[in-house]
């Protein structure tokens, strides 16, 4: 039976396969078995208080000083190839952390995890982004996909928590830095796997330096733009100092240790929950944004006011789950209005920009738990969560627009007849003396083919961009007319032809390169 | 009526068109001429057969299950090709 090519929405776009390798790297290198231990552990090689203090201060450094300019890198370069980098700072890292004896080889580990989290950070959304939009033509899919994604790397970390805390009572502390290393291996075999977005790459080499200054430029600038990165910086801001301060709640109240584990593993979860909340499509309906800002200003004032451990457990869980959730449709406001060229660049930006906002609040917030209590803090949070409900109801509520990079993306334009097969060198030059143009290198006939040629042009096809693989499908697979074609996709002869050539010209160099080994 | 001449270069441009029976007729004379006395692209030509004899051998099912497609979105893609 055939397909019904022309029901619209009868099948509905799935990127998943092609980011089935960007969750399992997630997970994989989300699994930090010596997380649960690095306090414990850090204090036995001879860390005070102080040093502790240091080690937060050389994240604090780095990350912002490598983050944006390693954007810009995954932008001009590769973000698979970041990614790689990334992982491989991350192994060191934990070699080293394992083999410290010393504070000053532990500090080195963390400059080294530093340089993972700022290479890592706005690379991975940004290849998920790109990704939904190559596959599926707009960006409708992508907060469902950033939403899985944040549950997987939630699971990574929750579950190797709890298995790091149990294999620390049997094995060394070492032991869990050790094993943690080949599960980030494995991620970096994830991400290698990947085939990447390729909406990035610009036609035209854009100079280094206009390139830097357009992405800072779009970062702190760009009008429709600065209400949606300040909110993202406000609800970032919400779910750290729930992340970092929360147990100073617990502290204070004197909760039972016994509270301790559920309190620590309930924010965790929400951090992946709240990525699933916010994907469904009522974060677009403005009663529910409404409804949303009233609950995190009530969960603060719950934070500012209330002596009950549990209730203050409870405005802890639902406000991080809130504020994970708006980050997600404004993810996508924000990626949907900066082209594919510089998101990387930019999506770290944005993330330097709540590194910078979170220190000095930090610093405020510390500042008054001394001084006055965590409670009086609690007003603190009041105020930004207030601010962050006004301007989630004027950003969030309605359709997003169009992605910007829709408009400028490379897909595959109906150039003139161009086939990509064979590759320019295996003919003379125009000016050859003797044949101008003609073959220098000729093709051979295939003589025999094997079993495994089918499955070669199955893949080949597979891997064909969208257009060319609808086309060459109903063209050859279908073996639908070329006027059908053309009706269906309203495309005019030339475009069909053009698609159809460049689809069958990759398939037959595939074939071969799967033949004669040679390439392109 | 003068036939154009074609180089292998310009003739491997031509081959979906040549093998769809839509070249002009001028170019199409130009092409079975050059076909007749140049081996490589013969070679061509019965490479690029083979390969739509082969995808030809494909199912539907072969090459939709990894990716089920949404007509409408690929409609959107489409029409901002026309575009440009």
């Amino acid at each position: 039976m055939r397909r019904a090519v022309a029901v619209p929405g009868l099948v509905v776009a799935s990127p998943w396969r092609r980011l089935a390798p960007v969750y399992a790297a997630a997970f994989l290198y989300n699994v930090a078995l010596w997380v649960p231990i690095e306090k414990l552990f850090m204090t036995s090689i001879g860390f005070d208080a102080a040093e502790i203090g240091v080690m937060a201060a050389v994240y604090a450094a780095v990350v912002p000083l490598l983050e944006t300019p390693s954007g810009i890198l995954a932008d001009r370069w590769s973000r698979r190839g970041v990614s790689m980098v990334a992982l491989a700072a991350l192994v060191v890292s934990v070699t080293l952390g394992g083999l410290s004896q010393n504070v000053v080889t532990y500090l080195v580990a963390a400059l080294f995890l530093g340089v993972f989290l700022a290479m890592q950070s706005g690379t991975f959304d940004s290849i998920v982004y790109d990704t939904v939009l190559e596959e599926t033509g707009d960006s409708a899919t992508f907060e469902r996909s950033i939403g899985r994604l944040r549950l997987v790397e939630s699971v990574g970390l929750v579950a190797s928590a709890l298995a790091g805390g149990a294999i620390a009572a049997v094995l060394p502390l070492r032991a869990t830095y050790f094993l943690t290393i080949p599960f980030i291996v494995a991620a970096g075999v994830a991400v290698a796997l990947l085939r990447e977005p390729r909406l990035q790459r610009s036609d035209e080499p854009v100079p280094l330096r206009r390139q830097i200054v357009t992405t800072y430029r779009t970062i702190l600038n760009r009008g429709r733009l600065r209400p949606v990165v300040a909110l993202i910086v406000l609800t970032s801001l919400l779910a750290q100092v729930m992340i970092e301060f929360g147990p100073l709640w617990m502290v204070a109240l004197a909760a039972p240790a016994v509270l301790y584990g559920p309190h620590w593993a309930g924010l965790t979860a929400g951090l992946g929950l709240g990525g699933v909340l916010g994907s469904r499509p009522e974060f677009r309906s403005r009663w529910v944004i409404v409804l949303v800002g009233i609950v995190m200003v009530a969960c603060t004032a719950a934070l500012a006011s209330t002596r009950a451990a549990v209730v203050v457990i409870i405005a802890q869980l639902v406000l991080t789950l809130l504020v994970v959730a708006l980050s997600i449709p404004l993810l996508r406001r924000l990626h949907d209005a900066i082209p594919s060229t510089i998101r990387a660049g930019v999506a770290s930006g944005v993330s330097t920009l709540t590194w910078l906002t979170f220190i000095p609040f930090a610093l405020v917030i510390g500042f008054i738990t001394d001084a006055a209590g965590v409670h009086t803090a609690g007003w603190l949070l009041v105020v930004v969560a207030a601010v962050g409900a006004v301007l989630a109801v004027i950003v969030l509520p309605g359709e997003p627009a169009r992605p910007v990079a829709a408009e400028a993306a490379p897909v595959p334009a109906p150039k003139p007849i161009v086939d990509p097969s064979f590759a320019a060198d295996r003919f003379r030059l125009p000016d050859d003396p003797d044949w101008p143009g003609h073959w220098a290198d000729p093709p051979v006939e295939w003589a025999s083919l094997g079993d495994d040629a089918l499955a070669q042009i199955r893949v080949a096809v597979l891997e064909l961009p969208l257009p060319q693989r609808r086309v060459v499908i109903m063209r050859d697979v279908e073996k639908r007319s070329q006027a059908d074609v053309c009706s269906s996709f309203g495309l005019s002869p030339t475009e069909e032809q053009a698609l159809l050539g460049q689809a069958r010209g990759t398939i037959r160099a595939r074939m071969e390169h799967h033949l004669e080994g040679r390439q392109a | 009526m003068s036939v154009p001449e074609l180089t292998c270069a310009e003739f491997v441009e031509e081959i979906t068109a040549y093998l769809d029976g839509t070249l002009p007729k001028d170019v199409a004379v130009a092409a079975e001429e050059h076909l007749a006395g140049c081996p490589g692209c013969r070679a061509a030509v019965a490479q690029w057969r083979t390969v739509i004899n082969l995808t030809g051998r494909l199912t539907e099912d072969d090459v939709t299950n990894a990716d089920p497609l949404a007509t409408d979105r690929l409609m959107t893609t489409f029409r901002r090709l026309r575009r440009r």
